[in-house]
């Protein structure tokens, strides 16, 4: 087995033959820069930085990856089945550790990047029972297929990283997660509508209206930790689509989803305050004679 | 066409299909090709259901914008109810707008609310 990947700049591959002739070594050279250069900036654009030791890294994880390879023995298998396989697995990883999702994500964008080398030395060992004029016509589809199926699996990964954290909060606190998301929504509507009655009764004489309702928030804060958390259907809109596949990380994105998700439920919460104040007053109003 | 379907698979069902292949096998086919055009059917029927729901929501949407609108322009200067400026202090301004009277509730503020809440009443039949 050859080493390939990393040793882009080398003079010549430590595995290569020594039979390859100049020419052929040349070619073997520039497809592996070119195939380097792709993966160096599809990291950059991910946001995963190489440390400096990231050769002997490298070098590691694809000789670990090589000893997988022998196991499969399945080489010629087309990238994209290798994907999926590649995103199970690192779903599995992901689904022992909650926090450590950012690092699986890590792990999982090395392997899919180690992978590469792989099979550029698969190309290269192919190679050498190629003619020269047939290294074009296979080798010039390899980049960009190479950089699809990333962002391909980058995507997956993501989806189902996101789908485990989604699936994983039900099932620790309890199974009913949606009826008890309507009882707490219930109960917050109640809420509302009851505090804007007592203090159209009582309080705002003297002050804004607005500052029980923002305790009321408050409380409710508080007490949502006491109500089991429910399972919002994350509707993966256009944006939601965009932001994964710019490489934004799966779980940056469903916190902002919840942090607005949030946002919407106070602003429903005060709509409802508001619109039973108002209704409130003019009940009072109209049937009483009390002159605000 | 779909008891049309039943009856000639009840007819294929008496059928023996060793005795009189050719009569089975003529059936079946039968039956096969008229299956295929009852999905067919279905398909395009389906597809002019979600066609019209699709234009009825379209021009619901717009009738409703049109006459949030008209409501905006019309009433834009009278507030839909006052209060005392203190009550609804520091969003005064908010609520009022654009009406411009201090504590009064704008027609803009009351149609969002009255929105929202609707939804949230219509949220158990939807």
């Amino acid at each position: 087995m050859e080493d390939g990947g990393g040793a882009g700049a080398a003079p010549a591959p430590p595995g290569a033959p020594a039979g390859l002739s100049a020419s052929q070594r040349r070619a073997e050279l520039r497809r592996r820069k070119l195939l380097m250069n792709s993966e160096e900036r599809i990291n950059r654009i991910m946001g995963f930085h190489r440390p400096a030791a990231g050769k002997d890294d490298e070098s590691h994880t694809e000789s670990k990856l090589q000893h997988e390879q022998d196991k499969s023995n399945s080489l010629p298998i087309p990238s994209v089945s290798k994907r999926i396989v590649l995103g199970d697995s690192v779903c599995n990883m992901a689904g022992t550790a909650d926090h450590a999702g950012s690092m699986v994500d890590l792990k999982g964008d090395k392997d899919l990047f180690s992978k590469s080398p792989e099979l550029i030395s698969e190309g290269t060992s192919e190679l050498r029972h190629r003619n020269r004029g047939e290294l074009p016509s296979e080798a010039a589809p390899r980049p960009p297929r190479h950089g699809l199926d990333q962002y391909l699996s980058r995507f997956d990964e993501a989806l189902k990283l996101r789908n485990q954290l989604m699936n994983e909060k039900p099932s620790q606190e309890n199974g009913n997660a949606g009826e008890e998301f309507d009882s707490f929504r219930i109960f917050r509507l109640v809420g509302c509508a009851l505090l804007a009655i007592a203090v159209r009764a009582f309080v705002c004489k003297y002050l804004s209206i607005f500052a029980p309702f923002l305790t009321l928030q408050l409380a409710y804060m508080g007490l949502s930790k006491y109500f089991p958390k429910c399972e919002k259907k994350v509707k993966t809109t256009v944006l939601t689509a965009a932001l994964l596949l710019s490489g934004i990380p799966a779980e940056v994105i469903s916190r902002s989803m919840d942090t607005y998700s949030k946002m919407g439920d106070v602003f429903t919460d005060l709509c409802v305050y508001f619109f039973t104040f108002i209704f409130c007053h003019e009940l009072t109003l109209f049937f009483g004679s009390e002159v605000p | 066409m779909r008891a049309e379907i039943q009856n000639m698979k009840q007819e294929l069902s008496t059928i023996s299909m060793m005795d009189e292949f050719a009569r089975y096998a003529r059936l079946e086919r039968k039956i096969n090709k008229m299956t295929d055009k009852l999905k067919t059917h279905v398909k395009a029927r389906t597809a002019q259901l979600a066609k019209i729901k699709w234009v009825i929501n379209i021009v619901f949407y717009i009738l409703q914008a049109a006459l949030m609108i008209s409501l905006i322009w019309k009433y834009y200067s009278e507030p839909v109810t006052v209060l005392p400026s203190k009550w609804l202090a520091p969003l005064e301004r908010l609520v009022a707008f654009p009406t411009g009277v201090a504590g009064g509730v704008g027609i803009t503020c009351w149609l969002v609310v009255c929105n929202k809440v609707v939804a949230i009443m219509l949220h158990p039949f939807s």
